[in-house]
């Protein structure tokens, strides 16, 4: 899908600011931020689609600078597609993308589990449900020893019945730990 | 590549993530680990019915449904084969036509990986078994399955049993009814005749003919359908019924019978 992209310069009137966690403030158009639910909710909460409403920034304490600039760049991609509508996406046995996500995507996992977590948090169901059929799509067909290379786990607990390889308790590096984003998106403090 | 650090994303998109696998890819995490597996038993709200089969070799048939129906969903289909078997099979293969996706599983012992998965499939999905066909069973195969259905808290019912019978299998029926220990269902069958038939040696046998299924056990057959059984049978189906396999030729003659 592509969708026309006319330049748009934010002015005061029609953009906020938000402030990621190492403190670099972004101007964001009101427009680019109707996908994000958590920030629709926000601005809705607060008014700030009014014109003769003071606008603080907004801090968004979980999200760095770096994962800010990557999602405004999806945002700006999709700024006049129309609203996302969750498919059915059970048991889909194809993963493609408009070789522009592919691109957009084509980063090192720890950076995509980040921009995961921003989508979860930021609550943009297009970039979240992307990004996690991609993340499926790197263990589709493979073998429970083959997931256990992919995922890092190393501590043995029994042998698998089927094959004898050993089975392994989920204790290693890569899993230490939840992550600290909550499971449900809040507008964050003002 | 690093590592994809999964295990240490949020529920929800960890939830999401699973549940764009389809039921091989979700067995295949549940197996990584226990706590895959209770990611995947919370993650996964399904239900899936099961038929078991013995085709050549040990098969459960899979159509997962959220809404209760099974019909129009696709099939997944688990064969499992002696490792001997694994340079000339494919392990995974889709056929459009009837929406069943077959994935192939190799074992030295492939009972014993039958009834792993099936365990397996009782852990992570709301399963219940519709069918067994143990139309190819051996005693010595079925012991081990029905002790496993005996013990499973989870099977209550099974609604629908198979065996065709014959001179090498006629134990395996006796196995069955001596041991299996939960309910069977009813299929609401409607027999409305039938035929006698006659073996070679003299001994004589009746052969329902199983003309209609009803909706429920208190649905009256339709009045047509008995008039043109009768009807039907009034015009004499002097035929012969061929027992067993064609290859035995033991052949029967049979006359029709109201009943």
């Amino acid at each position: 899908m592509s969708c026309e992209e006319p330049t748009t310069s934010p002015t005061p009137e029609n953009n906020i600011t938000v402030v990621s966690s190492d403190g670099k403030e972004f101007l964001l158009d009101l427009k680019l931020t109707e996908q994000s639910e958590t920030l629709a909710r926000l601005i809705s909460n607060f008014e700030y689609d009014r014109t003769d409403v003071k606008k603080d920034p907004v801090p968004l304490g979980n999200i760095t600078s770096a994962q800010m600039q990557k999602i405004i760049e999806w945002l700006q991609h999709h700024r006049y597609y129309p609203k996302w509508e969750q498919n059915d996406i059970h048991y889909s046995t194809s993963f493609t993308f408009e070789t522009w996500v592919e691109e957009y995507l084509n980063i090192p996992n720890n950076e995509m589990f980040e921009l995961l977590n921003a989508a979860n948090y930021l609550n943009i169901p297009r970039l979240f449900s992307t990004i996690c059929r991609i993340m499926a799509s790197r263990i589709t067909g493979k073998s429970a020893e083959q997931i256990r290379t992919v995922l890092n786990i190393k501590t043995d607990v029994k042998n698998d019945v089927y094959t004898g390889i050993p089975i392994q308790e989920d204790s290693s590096s890569s899993e230490d730990g939840m992550s600290e984003i909550s499971l449900s998106p809040s507008p964050p403090p003002i | 590549m690093s590592p994809l650090p999964l295990l240490r994303l949020p529920f929800l998109p960890l939830k999401n993530i699973i549940q764009n696998w389809n039921i091989y890819e979700i067995c295949e995490f549940a197996k990584v680990s226990k706590r895959t597996k209770n990611l995947v038993k919370l993650a996964v709200k399904k239900t899936a019915y099961i038929i078991l089969n013995n085709l050549e070799n040990f098969q459960i048939e899979t159509t997962i449904s959220e809404s209760g129906g099974m019909s129009l969903w696709d099939t997944w289909l688990f064969k499992m084969k002696d490792i001997s078997e694994r340079d000339n099979t494919e392990s995974e293969d889709y056929n459009e036509s009837n929406r069943t996706h077959t994935f192939t599983l190799f074992s030295e012992n492939p009972l014993l990986l039958f009834l792993e998965t099936l365990k397996l499939l009782f852990e992570v999905f709301d399963c219940s078994i519709h069918s067994v066909y143990w139309n190819n069973w051996n005693s010595e195969d079925m012991r081990p399955v029905i002790d496993w259905m005996n013990g499973c808290d989870k099977l209550t019912t099974i609604r629908n049993v198979r065996f065709m019978l014959n001179v090498n299998n006629q134990m395996t029926l006796a196995l069955f009814l001596e041991t299996f220990q939960k309910k069977l269902g009813r299929q609401y069958h409607w027999y409305y005749g039938g035929v006698d038939i006659q073996r070679v040696d003299g001994k004589i046998g009746t052969v329902m003919w199983t003309h209609y299924v009803g909706s429920n056990e208190h649905e009256k057959i339709p009045k047509t359908l008995l008039k043109n059984s009768r009807k039907r049978n009034k015009n004499g189906l002097g035929m012969i019924v061929t027992w067993f396999s064609r290859r035995e030729e033991t052949r029967f003659k049979s006359q029709t019978r109201r009943k």
